[in-house]
């Protein structure tokens, strides 16, 4: 007869997560099953031989083995089947992460090669774009144009002007525009031919500005014209002759308050400025002046001369611009003088001080390149302090000292035109008297007649050589 | 008997040997072939499997004894495998009625 030992022999092999006694418990619940069979098949009714009892026990009971491994899988079953399960999920999860590693492997493969044939793009693109910049046409169709300045020095057929800076800018609308203020402007620098090649230029309105190392500055419009190359050759100014001026200050007719608390100096500033004026004399055509005509072009001055005249007529040379502190805020003064602006009145300034330097310069007169200069005057006050004389503040009138100043009743202006002859000093004679809206603070301008420079420019004309006089007719002004 | 007629039966049998108190696999088989006159040969080992499968279910509880130097395990009804007993009896009482009501056979035959 079969034991427990033969059936355990048909079961799987051990699993450690299988129950403690399962594989006893199959075991021995068979065994006690064949075990009664058999002992009801030897003693039962008819016994038999134990061989024959146990071959019928056994075709009743049918493969012990099978049954036991039966049993021991539907126990085992839940638990084989999560194992499975987890393994086959643990297999799938696997091979998942193994294909995404390849799958970004080659992704990853796919945007180096990406990027490699980007690099290479972008390469051959640069190439390119360096090829056509390279052998691109100077200036060649309808809207780009040649353009060549050539400067030259005091006649057409001068030396060469080199070292002198141009800019071009261009006019969009032709506007009035700032110089490189709003539109692309282009600055060069003239070789030792004189020469700036601007090539290619689209065609339009433009402003030229030329620039020389003494502070003389033409500015003028220029057409270039569509399909039409240009070379435009400027006389620019050389060794300007100079002549000297002794700026003085005129007080006739004018009152000043006695509560001003220190001496009353003038302020003077002479500078060439690009007016037009109306002349009534030159049957009220409009006449430019101030600067120095060559050619066709009319060169200024960029430069101020700024000077303190004392109260018994001396000079003293001070830098110009001087640092200077409003000490109070502006305020609309309808009574005290000013501007009308935008229906609202606002006073011209409140006292400032500023600063000059503490050993003051006295010189004689002015050197100043020959030409047509403006000149604005305004009075100062000069208060030593108690202690040291060296220490001195220096402000313009309050506006209740401003307010204070009698001036003449005439509206004429009178200002002494300034005779300048070679080798003398000319005397140029600052008249404060003016319309009162123009000396609220003190200032006036003075504009010499341009028939003076003609004249003036008559007695230099040896010396600067090539220069013209101004041209300009006219016997007086406002 | 044709012994696929009797394999839907199996487990209503083992209930209904052990609702009479608990029984041991041999008896178990014992009972069933001397309640049916020795109509029903099934093969006993196929009982084990039906027997753990109850138990699984909580039809069925068992404990083990000592008989002869040998373990035996006894099962016996749960109280859920009473209520599934019974409702397994009304099933069949069903079956059974409209099966010899089809073949012409007088009822009670298998009434109990």
């Amino acid at each position: 007869m079969q034991d427990s030992s033969d059936i355990s022999a048909e079961l799987p092999a051990p699993r450690d997560d299988e129950p403690e006694g399962l594989r006893s418990d199959i075991l021995d619940e068979l065994a006690d099953h064949l075990s009664c069979a058999y002992q009801r098949e030897l003693h039962g009714e008819g016994g038999t031989d134990s061989r024959s009892a146990a071959a019928r026990v056994l075709a009743r009971f049918g493969d012990p083995g099978r049954v036991a491994r039966r049993l021991w899988w539907d126990a085992m079953r839940g638990r084989i089947m999560s194992q499975r399960i987890m393994t086959a999920a643990l297999v799938v999860i696997a091979v998942a992460g193994v294909g995404m590693f390849f799958a970004t492997w080659q992704t990853l493969g796919n945007v180096r090669t990406y990027l490699q044939d980007s690099q290479e793009l972008n390469a051959a693109l640069v190439a390119k774009l360096e090829h056509l910049s390279s052998t691109a046409p100077a200036a060649t169709g309808y809207d780009w144009c040649e353009f060549r300045l050539e400067l030259v020095y005091d006649t057409a057929e001068g030396r060469p002007a080199d070292g002198l800076t141009a800019t071009l800018a261009k006019v969009k609308g032709g506007s009035q525009t700032d110089l490189g203020k709003s539109y692309p402007s282009t600055t060069q620098q003239s070789d030792e031919n004189g020469l700036i090649d601007f090539s290619p230029v689209p065609y339009g309105l433009y402003y030229l500005v030329v620039q020389t190392d003494e502070g003389h500055r033409l500015k003028k419009e220029i057409v270039i014209r569509p399909g039409a190359d240009m070379q435009l050759t400027v006389i620019c100014p050389n060794d300007v002759p100079t002549g000297t001026a002794r700026p003085a200050v005129s007080f006739d007719g004018l009152t000043l308050p006695k509560t001003i608390d220190g001496e009353v100096w003038t302020l003077c500033r002479v500078y060439q400025q690009d007016f037009t004026v109306w002349s009534a004399t030159a049957g009220q055509e409009d006449s430019p002046y101030g600067g120095t005509t060559l050619g066709d072009d009319r060169w200024l001055l960029w430069e101020y001369e700024t000077v303190l005249i004392s109260p018994d007529g001396r000079l003293f040379a001070v830098e110009w611009p001087m640092e200077r502190t409003e000490t109070e805020d502006r305020t609309v003064s309808p009574d005290g003088g000013g501007f009308f602006s935008d229906g609202v009145w606002s006073a011209w300034r409140l006292s400032e001080s500023f600063s000059v330097p503490d050993e003051l310069t006295a010189i004689g007169e002015l050197r100043l390149p020959l030409g047509q200069y403006t000149a604005d005057a305004e009075l100062v006050v000069l208060q030593p302090t108690p202690e040291e004389r060296r220490a001195m503040t220096w402000r313009t009138l309050t506006d209740e000292e401003r307010a204070a100043v009698a001036f003449p009743e005439t509206t004429e202006v009178a200002a002494n035109p300034m005779e300048i002859e070679a080798g003398s000093t000319a005397q140029w004679t600052i008249k404060l008297a003016s319309m009162q809206t123009l000396c609220v603070d003190g200032s006036i301008t003075i504009v010499a007649r341009p028939e003076n420079y003609a004249m003036h420019m008559g007695h230099l004309g040896g010396v600067g050589g090539g220069f013209e006089g101004s041209g300009l007719s006219g016997g007086g002004f406002f | 008997m044709d012994t696929k007629l009797l394999n839907g039966t199996v487990e209503m049998l083992i209930l209904e040997v052990v609702s009479q108190g608990p029984s041991y696999g041999y008896e178990i088989t014992q009972t069933v072939i001397s309640r049916s006159d020795g109509r029903f040969e099934l093969k006993e080992g196929s009982l084990y499997p039906a027997l753990h499968r109850l138990e699984r279910q909580m039809l069925l509880s068992s404990y083990w004894t000592e008989h002869d130097g040998r373990r035996r395990k006894y099962y016996k009804l749960t109280t859920t495998g009473r209520k599934a007993l019974a409702a397994r009896r009304k099933e069949w009482r069903e079956f059974a009625s409209g099966v010899n009501g089809v073949l012409g056979l007088e009822l009670g035959v298998v009434s109990r």
